[in-house]
């Protein structure tokens, strides 16, 4: 695979300018995550999800809102990291992932990995301009 | 996916279907993640990390605890925690630690110079944890368990059955909130991963070689170190956990400027030992604090029907996940409490609270102390001392608790009277606690303390003249007596609360509280339950009697 920069700096800034101040400090919890693989940082977002679901149910409307906007960050950097490696990688939009079939574990080996070092590298960005920001 | 080698439950999205690892009644899940952490050679050898060879000669003076790694330029001092100590790693459904090298959790530098920074002074912050133009002379390495920080345990096997082990890390929280107080719901149960008893090891070396004015003053930092751990390390301190042994709060030392903006009030009491998911008992000192919290939350639901309000009020007290609680509360016991089907201990519980707070918190406490108990089935007089035929009957002595105070201004009540005087005292303390002048309760709560929703009967005995008429058919199997519809375990929260309150000349004041806002729960035996009190000699003492329509 030839070098390719793939923007990230710009993309993390975009990210986190996009996002309100309630779910900044995610970006720290998003460098952690990577390190347990896909499924995992997918996953995130799919619990934050539910989350506030199970809150919109009790009819707490502000505790639903902050997972909310939790759920939609992670679910955003998912969706940049597809559209950043949708030339090498084949990986799904956050809402098409079929986690059931064990399809993100169906990638190869290196395909994973390119993935996740990309994955890593954005969210130090992400760190980085959160700590900018904050 | 029969290509795949199966995935560790580590690496699966943390939802339903995954690894859902947060229900402690839904153990599967978190059964094979625990394995899979802790022993994952699978071959009953965890890693572990063991203690480091110190060098003798090299403590910064002879009293030091701080000694330097035979192999390193790094200092270390070992410490000792009594109870638990639990710590917030990141990013998962369940509360655990950070893990560091081959999945051992660790608290990290970053952590402990928090907690080191808090401790020093304006220069002592800028020489060991630098500022935004110059960097610190101390490196914090984090602290890290020595030997079996899983705390496996083997428990005994019962007959016919294989021995099985648990882990001790795996720990259980149970918020009762809402059920007891707001209204019947389902009790969840969450699992959560805390160090139980660890040995840590604190370690430290210097940012700075080579220049002997840059030395470190290893005294220093051990004291600094020392004085921050008295405020308890990692997270809900202000319920026992993290407090190390030899490091107790600066508010329950006597010379301490703190010791008089805190309450100190010596208790002796036993009760329900609680149970971990594994089996295993436990004593917990975090029961002072959920019957505070649970006390504060129905008292002011009893005079502000603002919800909202009630939990703000409540939060600020005690904390919530947005911020620390203004109340810290420490249970020193000289002695370890050995948990059997029941506890007991003796103490001393210290509460640090700003001024204005601490006096509701301490007409809480006796509120709380009066009125029933602290612990699992605090609602009931311990029956293994106020019904001791229960035992051949039933053949066990699990319910109910019993706690004295030997501190003679403590309380001040020995007859219905001053019990009554009391209430009235509190109510209006709740009132001027919130600033409402005409007070409305929670119509829907299950319990707000409020006179026409509660009903307090009490008399001066030497025993028991009520415990019998919990068990009697049909109060035992009424969801507002009992706790349950059919024999059996209990499925309901009880709405009486059953106390018997040490007085002078060895007598106790027999307090029996109802809750009778919902009705149903009651199924009709609301008014033969208030006439066998009366039959028995107890008298209205707060709250209304309720009207009867027949």
């Amino acid at each position: 695979m030839s070098w390719e920069a793939y923007s990230l700096d710009q993309r993390a800034r975009k990210l986190v300018t996009k996002r309100s101040e309630g779910c900044l400090r995610e970006a720290y919890k998003m460098r952690e995550a990577v390190a347990y693989g896909l499924e995992r940082f997918w996953g995130e977002s799919s619990r934050y999800r539910a989350n506030q679901k199970r809150y919109e149910e009790d009819r707490k409307q502000d505790k639903a809102n902050i997972e909310k906007v939790k759920a939609d960050y992670w679910e955003d950097v998912w969706n940049v990291l597809v559209d950043l490696t949708k030339e090498d990688i084949d990986l799904p939009l956050h809402k098409d992932v079929k986690v059931e079939e064990d399809e993100l574990w169906k990638l190869s080996r290196d395909k994973q990995e390119v993935a996740l070092a990309v994955l890593i590298q954005l969210c130090d960005c992400l760190v980085w301009w959160t700590q900018r920001y904050k | 996916m029969a290509d795949l080698p199966p995935i560790p439950k580590m690496y699966l999205a943390q939802i339903e279907g995954r690894c859902s690892l947060r229900y402690a009644s839904e153990p599967e899940d978190r059964k094979q993640w625990l394995q899979e952490w802790v022993d994952p050679k699978q071959d009953g050898n965890p890693y572990t990390h063991t203690k480091p060879i110190l060098r003798q000669d090299r403590k910064p003076d002879p009293h030091s605890k701080l000694a330097l790694r035979q192999d390193t330029s790094i200092y270390c001092l070992e410490i000792k925690f009594n109870g638990r100590v639990v710590s917030n790693g990141g990013q998962d459904t369940i509360l655990r630690p950070v893990l560091g090298k081959n999945g051992i959790p660790y608290i990290p530098g970053s952590s402990i110079k928090g907690l080191f920074r808090r401790a020093c002074n304006h220069e002592q912050k800028i020489r060991y944890c630098g500022d935004a133009d110059r960097p610190g002379k101390l490196r914090f390495h984090g602290a890290y368990p020595v030997g079996d920080w899983t705390r496996k345990k083997r428990q005994p096997a019962k007959q016919g059955e294989v021995p099985k082990s648990c882990y001790l890390i795996e720990d259980i929280v149970h918020p009762q909130q809402k059920r007891q107080v707001e209204a019947q719901d389902s009790p969840s149960a969450y699992a959560l991963i805390s160090f139980y008893e660890p040995t840590m090891i604190f370690e430290f070396s210097s940012a700075v070689r080579n220049s002997d004015e840059e030395n470190i003053d290893w005294r220093e930092v051990e004291t600094i170190l020392t004085t921050a751990l008295r405020q308890g390390l990692g997270g809900k301190t202000s319920t026992g956990y993290g407090f190390a042994s030899g490091y107790i709060p600066e508010y329950t030392i006597k010379d301490n400027p703190l010791y008089n903006q805190a309450l100190h009030i010596e208790l002796e009491g036993t009760g329900v030992s609680s149970k971990l998911l594994s089996g295993e008992l436990e004593f917990r000192p975090n029961i002072f604090k959920a019957a505070l919290r649970g006390h504060v939350s129905r008292l002011l639901a009893g005079v502000c029907n603002n919800k909202n309000r009630i939990e703000e009020a409540t939060d600020d007290l005690f904390g919530s996940t947005n911020a620390p609680g203004k109340v810290e509360i420490y249970w020193e016991q000289p002695r370890k409490v050995t948990p059997n089907n029941t506890y007991h201990t003796k103490g001393i519980l210290h509460i640090l609270a700003p001024e204005a707070e601490r006096q509701f918190v301490n007409l809480v406490m006796q509120f709380a102390y009066i009125m029933g108990g602290f612990g699992k089935t605090w609602r009931r007089v311990s029956h293994e001392k106020f019904y001791p035929s229960y035992l051949q009957q039933y053949g066990k002595f699990d319910i109910g608790c019993h706690w004295i105070s030997s501190q003679s201004n403590f309380i001040t009540i020995n007859n219905r009277t001053d019990l009554g005087n009391f209430l009235n005292q509190l109510y209006e303390s709740c009132q001027k606690y919130l600033a409402i002048n005409s007070p409305i309760f929670v119509r829907n709560w299950r319990e707000a303390w409020h006179s026409q929703r509660v009903t307090v009967y009490s008399e001066v005995f030497d025993n028991s003249q009520a415990i019998k008429l919990f068990h009697q058919e049909p109060f035992k199997i009424t969801p507002a007596i009992g706790g349950r519809e059919r024999p059996g375990e209990p499925r309901f929260v009880s709405s009486v609360w059953h106390r018997m309150l040490p007085i002078e000349g060895n007598k106790y004041l027999e307090i029996v509280t109802m809750f009778h806002g919902d009705r149903t729960l009651w199924r009709n035996q609301l008014q033969p339950f208030i006439q066998s009190l009366e039959n028995a000699q107890l008298q209205l003492t707060w709250g209304t009697r309720p009207v009867f329509n027949t």
